[in-house]
């Protein structure tokens, strides 16, 4: 069976990173993708020589493997990039995280103070109850501030109410930087020494690789490769159906131009939405597996791109609209991703991102109806003048998304159970194991099941898709395991009674001693010692002296000693606190680029 | 709920700190060492600096003697000082690691 290809079922990252891996240590494989253009969610579109990506994908990882493939496939033409993303309401950008002059500039004084006050309340006395998502960030922003700046774009991506959504899912998507992580990287230096971990954090998040042409390029420069060493990429080829017999999947039906095809394959890796390889399996799954694929569901989406007259509309890479008058949910700025996207240096060419469920009204509105919507939209929002624009295309992506909603955890478990008895079938990618992975996780899970065939046993579902862009400062793995130890003996609270009541005996002891010494040997040093009655009423140096001494002396080192635990723990806990509160600001900029 | 912390994370916002006594007792020995040391030196030095008339340097310094049998104020003093001072760092930084502890433990219990 050795001798019969890998067959690998999509060429999307997931798809073709699989591809490239094999095809380097000399395993054929034949990519089939289902369109016409390799890329899936993360193709750039050719317009009119406008480049336009479909969501904006920045090439950032803390992978180091995907990071040389990435570097290795394009080299030079992989830009260095800034990020500035804002959120636009009220015709206003706002940065995120909130800057308290450019946020007090854009809502007003009034607006403001009543949004401090909600945030106050909500810290003094938040909701006991933290079931819905509104709960949990109004629990965390205050009630206003969720519903100004939140609250629309929430409902907008997901299409569902903020208070329908779980508060666990929130909790999941924040989860990204624990308390002990961010005290970590608050003390620790990392790899290289660098001590200031703000600027570590911030640099991560604010710049990014960028192919010149969009990420596009890179597909094309895989397939490329794959193609020289003897692997094949076959694009509109639509698999029809997964055959399959006891724990293998014996071949592959193929749909090309009406014409069925059948696929014999050693190995596949399946890069296709989990829901349909279920699907198409044939025989068909037990009805529980099917019952259980169906109940997966996806969030859907479209861009429409708009070639507009002048030279920058603003300088953000993209932004979030936040604003509830108009539908369109974020808009991309391709020039700022790279200024190789657009050929014309007067010209501008933003993506406006819709989110929907495929075949609702949005979904099935014409091209030319989007279009106009996405200029009137444009004006509305006050970015630029319907006039100005020149041309625009749509670009659909179904599936964009995998929906975790309260159900899906159960399905996705019912259907990894059923999919591990497979020997030679390996679910890669976003769609494919339906996990909210980011581009860089995708291609990961390609190169693991990759080195799977080669050999390796490595689970896949194990990849940790929980890493956020928050990225932790990286140490070395010494000091890691060290400042996991050491750290809870740093921030631990200090017993304040036990600390006063040390302070307070070996003062007093001290005292006492010097006293009966003083008294015993006599000498010129107890006129001196005398002079402690100006503070301690009653104190002398003779034996009862001693002891009025010594109960002074622990009384004020009693107090010393309590207060210095105090303080010290007060610090503490207020420096935890701001660590934390520094975390879940970044990790909630981190969830709003999860959408 | 949500917010469920970590194991670890638990672990930090209720453990109670335990002191090294060793180290409190290294670490007030040695302050209270270099006390002396440089209190004693910084007089000497001073008084070579600009010497007045003929008279005992440190005097009030000097009455540390009256505690610390050799001590004096000179060179060889701010040594003997030293010495002394790190001893008795050494013993209170100990002592009350030792009983702060104790407290704890027996309030745990």
């Amino acid at each position: 069976m050795e001798h019969r290809p890998v067959v690998i079922i999509g060429a999307g990252p997931a798809g073709l990173t699989a591809a490239y891996i094999l095809s380097k240590a000399g395993r054929k494989s034949i990519v089939l993708e289902k369109d016409q253009t390799v890329g899936g969610i993360a193709r750039t579109v050719n317009y009119k020589d406008y480049h336009f990506d479909i969501g904006g994908h920045r090439f950032f990882t803390k992978v180091e493997s995907v990071e040389k493939i990435w570097k290795e496939v394009l080299g030079q033409e992989l830009l260095q990039r800034h990020r500035l993303s804002r959120i636009y309401y009220n015709k206003k950008f706002f940065y995120y995280p909130l800057r308290p002059l450019n946020a007090l500039w854009g809502l007003g004084v009034w607006n403001s103070l009543l949004i401090f006050c909600s945030y106050v309340t909500s810290q003094l006395l938040p909701s006991k109850e933290e079931r819905t998502f509104e709960q949990w960030v109004s629990n965390r922003f205050g009630k206003r501030l969720f519903e100004t700046f939140f609250k629309t774009y929430t409902e907008k991506v997901w299409g569902i109410a903020c208070d329908e959504i779980s508060a666990e899912w929130a909790g999941q998507r924040v989860k990204g930087l624990s308390l002990m992580t961010a005290l970590k990287n608050a003390i620790l230096k990392d790899g290289n020494g660098r001590p200031n971990k703000s600027k570590v954090i911030k640099t991560l998040i604010d710049e990014f690789n960028y192919p010149k042409l969009g990420p596009g390029m890179m597909w094309n420069a895989m397939v490329d490769t794959i193609l020289q060493n003897g692997s094949q990429v076959r694009l509109g080829r639509k698999v029809s159906g997964i055959l399959w017999a006891g724990n293998k999947v014996e071949a592959l039906e193929i749909q090309n131009n009406g014409q069925v095809e059948l696929l014999h394959s050693s190995h596949v890796i399946s890069s296709m939405p989990l829901r349909e390889a279920i699907q198409k399996l044939k025989p068909e799954a037990p009805p529980e597996v099917l019952h259980a694929a169906n109940d997966l569901k996806y969030r859907d989406f479209l861009t429409v791109a708009l070639i507009i007259k002048g030279p920058s509309l603003f300088p953000d890479t993209w932004i979030y609209i936040h604003a509830p008058e108009v539908k369109v949910g974020r808009i991309q700025n391709f020039k700022n991703w790279s200024p190789f996207m657009v050929p014309d240096p007067n010209r501008t060419c933003l993506g406006l991102e819709y989110f929907c469920f495929e075949g609702d009204g949005l979904w099935t509105m014409p091209d030319s109806a989007l279009i106009d919507l996405a200029k009137k939209e444009l004006e509305t929002l006050g970015l630029s003048n319907e006039k100005d624009v020149e041309d625009g295309t749509v670009v659909r992506m179904p599936k964009a998304y995998p929906i975790y909603d309260s159900t899906y955890r159960q399905s996705l478990d019912v259907v990894r159970r059923f999919l591990g008895r497979f020997d030679n079938f390996q679910p890669v990618g976003r769609n494919g194991m339906h996990k909210y992975n980011n581009q860089d996780h995708s291609m990961l899970t390609a190169m693991l099941s990759a080195e799977n065939i080669l050999g390796a046993n490595h689970d896949l579902w194990t990849v940790n898709i929980e890493e956020d862009y928050i990225e932790e400062v990286r140490a070395k793995p010494d000091q890691e395991t060290a400042a996991s130890e050491l750290i809870p003996g740093i921030f631990y609270r200090m017993d304040k009674f036990g600390l006063a009541t040390a302070v307070g005996s070996v003062c007093g002891l001290l005292v006492f001693l010097a006293t009966v010494w003083l008294v015993m040997k006599g000498g010129p040093a107890g006129a001196y010692l005398q002079l402690l009655n100006q503070y301690f009423f009653g104190y002398t140096v003779t034996l009862k002296g001693a002891f009025i001494g010594l109960a002074y002396s622990f009384f004020w080192g009693f107090l010393f000693g309590w207060l210095f635990a105090y303080l010290r723990n007060f610090f503490i806990s207020y420096y935890i606190y701001r660590i934390k509160q520094e975390a879940e600001l970044l990790t909630f900029r981190d969830f709003l680029d999860r959408f | 709920m949500v917010a469920e912390k970590s194991p670890n994370e638990e672990t930090l916002l209720r453990g109670v700190l335990r002191l090294n006594g060793k180290i409190l007792g290294l670490v007030l020995g040695i302050l209270l060492g270099l006390a002396i040391f440089i209190g004693t030196n910084w007089l000497l030095i001073k008084e070579t600096i600009t010497p007045g008339e003929k008279h005992v340097v440190g005097p009030h310094l000097q009455l540390l003697s009256q505690f610390l049998l050799g001590y004096r104020v000179s060179f060889l003093g701010s040594i003997i000082g030293f010495f002394y001072g790190f001893a008795l760092g050494t013993l209170c930084g100990t002592a009350i690691g030792w009983i702060y502890n104790m407290i704890v433990d027996l309030k745990s219990k």
